[in-house]
């Protein structure tokens, strides 16, 4: 089983020999990572390269950059449905998932209040592939929740983390195996004093394995990053665990920061990133903090957990990607209240590739993405970075069966009056070579927010073989202009006049920020 | 399962309509899983209902009955439901189903007013009655709160009672118990309040009012306060046994203790009303809850 293999062998922090022969790019990304000769001998090298890049008849011709997309290609749909056209809530922050069992049951999450104000809160659910979507309110919190993220493990179990309402910082995780209701979750998981838990679900044998990342306020000595883990949560009353994954102290902050994201390979072995936070500076809110990635071989089930990579540097457990990094909490970009970034995805052929992106403060650029790449299971990564993005937030990243990376933004564009709210999906083969699709091209300085955060803490990008789907929230005008690859809307709308049109069809409905759904096909 | 009163029936339910049954076993969507409880109802009037869903009159819907609620095509009644399923249709759940000439006070007291009102009457209704103090008064000041040490999202820094609310001041005397740093930070505010009437409760010239400054998603809905604003505050102490009983992080402060016993609090969006509504509050107060001499 290659997840013991490289548990073992990798255990004191240096690359396994498994590990190496698992990844053939490894050699030459180490030699060069990032660098251009490396990613030509890399996509040279993979198995799948040339069907994945050459396209579906075959032009057989090695290259580095992904499929030259076709219009049928891109999928974007507005996911409020018919029946609410009269809405005008911010539904931010969204989050997704797709059941693996079956590809075309697609749930969705964002900030969306159940116009009923009733004891559950609402989910998204597509049966159809993401072409259409319900609301289903299955979600026990008053109306709305705090925070939410959804995972379908392998036996078809949705998984969601919350913040619970009524409460504060209240945590809940919940599961159910029949999304459209009409039953409520069941919660397996209620605790107070947590944050941003972030749920990613899969099933190794026969057991689910549920990882929820979060900032836990109860961990003692200021070390709150926490993977709460279950490796067999499909059973009636599971046991959930809490990991702390900080190894180091955080300082004047004495936390970490709130994002702490986990992803599943399906060798069994889980990564995760956060920000070890090593400083607050209570007079201009300037956090100082390492990016630091954890990994556990065996997912979690050995006598340690997170602890199968260390940094060389101290010796402690969690390689830090980056250190010192520096930005402001509760900045304002666009309309949107910042808090940092984290995101980490894992070549599904392959768990030894992993790519990582955060953001910063950098001088001349403020606002800043970064994206790195390790080809030995965490141990080194591309000295410099494989994609740097000025002004732009919420970054997810995915790895699809060919390999291909795709990165998941939103970025701002122009200033003032002209700003625009640009989001975009980078895919690259070689982590070098990127080919740009821009989703979406919206009003940055519309609506006001309602709240914060305007457009959402994430977004979020997964893979399902060769294509790529996602989620975002942005303004909803129905503006062809504003999506320059295409949109269907659900809700009333009329994309002659630029309106959106209330229940009856005719009564014009305000502008507000809506989910948007979307698949890339590769 | 206790037969509910009607106004049990409006309390629990979200959206309230007068409607005929066009068909049973039936649904209007084919998400819904068409089962015995499932039927076709038209909304011949809506009663009570948020903004989204005021205007459903003359659309068929999908109710699912709960319990040994019965209904033959073509009865017309009162139904009281919550959401299920919002698609290309909708879909709600029945709390209740009565006829018609039996939900008297619904109709008389329902009708003709536009649904919304009626929700947030029914709601404001409810804040009402589980309120610890309602008040008529004007805000004076707005300051954090002395235990609030002005975490980093806070607008101040200092400990000082008296320091007003987005005025920092600077070499407050020794370093003070921070909450956590987080996004969801209510931003606990007090607001001082001269009390000109004291509608529910306990006699007093004078209130102090917590409320979250903060805009995050968990707490933009609940009523932000300014000095000189009037109207009247609709009250609830906090839960003392609310308090976390776990260890947790040193130099923290959470929520719960925030919201100190001796603090009243104004979270819904109902707590606050214009001053315009003190004699609509006054009714429903009613007779029964006279102020309490102190």
């Amino acid at each position: 089983m290659p997840a013991k293999r490289a548990s073992k062998k990798s255990s004191g922090g240096g690359a396994s020999k498994s590990a190496r022969k698992a990844a053939p790019s490894s050699r030459a990304a180490k030699k060069s990572a990032g660098g251009k000769s490396a990613a030509k001998k890399t996509s040279g090298k993979k198995p799948g390269a040339r069907k994945g890049v050459a396209g579906k008849k075959g032009a057989a011709k090695r290259t580095a950059a992904p499929k030259v997309l076709a219009p049928g290609d891109i999928m974007i749909v507005n996911m409020i449905p018919r029946s609410l056209s009269n809405e005008t809530h911010q539904d931010s922050e969204p989050h997704l998932t797709v059941n693996p069992n079956n590809p075309s049951q697609i749930v969705g999450s964002a900030f969306t209040r159940n116009p009923f104000g009733g004891p559950q809160a609402p989910i998204y659910v597509s049966n159809d592939g993401g072409r259409t979507w319900s609301l289903e309110f299955v979600v026990p919190s008053q109306s709305i929740t705090g925070d939410i993220t959804v995972g379908f493990s392998g036996s078809s179990q949705l998984y969601t983390g919350i913040l619970r309402l009524p409460g504060s910082l209240r945590q809940s995780i919940l599961r159910t195996n029949t999304p459209s209701g009409p039953t409520p979750m069941n919660v397996l998981v209620d605790r107070a004093n947590v944050d941003q838990p972030f749920v990613q679900a899969t099933t190794f044998g026969s057991r689910d394995r549920v990882y929820v990342g979060n900032n836990d306020f109860t961990a003692t000595g200021g070390r709150t990053a926490t993977i709460e883990q279950s490796t067999d949560a499909a059973r009636p009353t599971p046991t959930f665990t809490k990991v702390r994954i900080e190894a180091r102290g955080t300082g004047s902050a004495r936390q970490d920061g709130p994002q702490v994201r986990p992803v599943c390979h399906r060798d069994g072995t889980v990564y995760a990133v956060f920000y070890g936070w090593r400083a607050f500076n209570e007079g201009n809110n300037e956090v100082t903090a390492d990016v630091v990635v954890v990994r556990d071989d065996l997912g979690g089930t050995g006598a340690t957990q997170f602890k199968s990579l260390r940094d060389a540097g101290d010796g402690l457990a969690g390689k830090r990607v980056a250190q010192g990094v520096r930005f402001i909490w509760a900045d304002t970009l666009g309309q949107q209240r910042m808090g940092g970034d984290v995101s980490i995805a894992a070549d599904p052929r392959n768990s030894g590739t992993v790519y990582v992106a955060w953001g910063d403060v950098r001088p001349g650029t403020g606002y800043t993405l970064h994206v790195r790449r390790s080809t030995d299971r965490g141990v080194t990564w591309s000295p410099s970075d494989l994609r740097t993005i000025a002004k732009a937030t919420n970054p997810s990243l995915a790895i699809n069966s060919q390999g291909v990376v795709g990165l998941l933004y939103q970025q701002v564009t122009g200033t003032g009056a002209g700003a625009r709210w640009v989001t975009q999906l980078d895919r690259s083969l070689d982590g070098v070579n990127w080919s740009n699709l821009v989703l979406a091209r919206v009003p940055a300085a519309s609506p006001l927010p309602q709240f914060q955060p305007y457009i959402g803490d994430y977004d979020h990008l997964v893979s399902v073989g060769r294509d790529f789907l996602g989620i975002f929230s942005a303004n909803n005008t129905p503006d062809r202009n504003n999506f320059p690859n295409g949109v269907t809307y659900q809700r009333n709308h009329d994309f002659t006049t630029r309106r959106l049109l209330a229940n009856n069809n005719t009564t014009q409905v305000g502008v507000s920020i809506d989910p948007f759904f979307f698949k890339v096909s590769g | 399962m206790p037969t509910l009163s009607e106004e049990e029936l409006i309390r629990e339910s979200g959206f309230v309509f007068r409607g005929t049954v066009q068909k049973l076993k039936a649904a209007t969507m084919t998400r819904v899983q068409v089962s015995d409880k499932t039927i076709v109802v038209r909304v011949d009037e809506v009663l009570q209902a948020p903004e989204t869903l005021e205007d459903l009159t003359g659309t068929d819907i999908t109710v699912e009955l709960s319990g040994r609620q019965k209904v033959k095509a073509g009865d017309e009644a009162i139904f009281y439901t919550n959401g299920w399923l919002f698609g290309e249709g909708i879909a709600v759940r029945a709390v209740g189903v009565r006829p018609v000439k039996k939900a008297t006070r619904a109709m008389l007291g329902m009708s003709g007013v536009a649904p919304p009102k009626n929700l947030r009457q029914q709601k404001m209704e409810e804040r009402v009655s589980s309120a610890d103090l309602v008040v008529t008064g004007r805000v004076t000041d707005v300051r954090l709160p002395a235990d609030e040490g002005g975490g980093p999202m806070t607008a101040g820094r200092s400990t000082k009672r008296s320091a007003k609310a987005g005025a920092a001041a600077p070499g407050a005397a020794k370093p003070v118990r921070r909450r956590p740093i987080t996004e969801h930070d209510p931003q606990w505010r007090e607001a001082v309040v001269e009390v000109a009437d004291v509608e529910k409760g306990s006699q007093k010239k004078k209130v102090v009012i917590r409320f979250p400054s903060s805009n995050d998603v968990r707490w933009y809905r609940a009523p932000k306060f300014e000095p000189g604003q009037q109207g009247v505050f609709i009250l609830h102490k906090t839960d003392a046994a609310a308090k976390p009983q776990k260890p947790r992080l040193r130099a923290t402060v959470t929520p719960a203790e925030a919201e100190t016993s001796e603090a009243y609090t104004c979270l819904a969006p109902e707590d606050f009303q214009p001053i315009q509504k003190s004699s609509e509050i006054k009714t429903l107060v009613g007779g029964a809850n006279k102020p309490d001499e102190e």
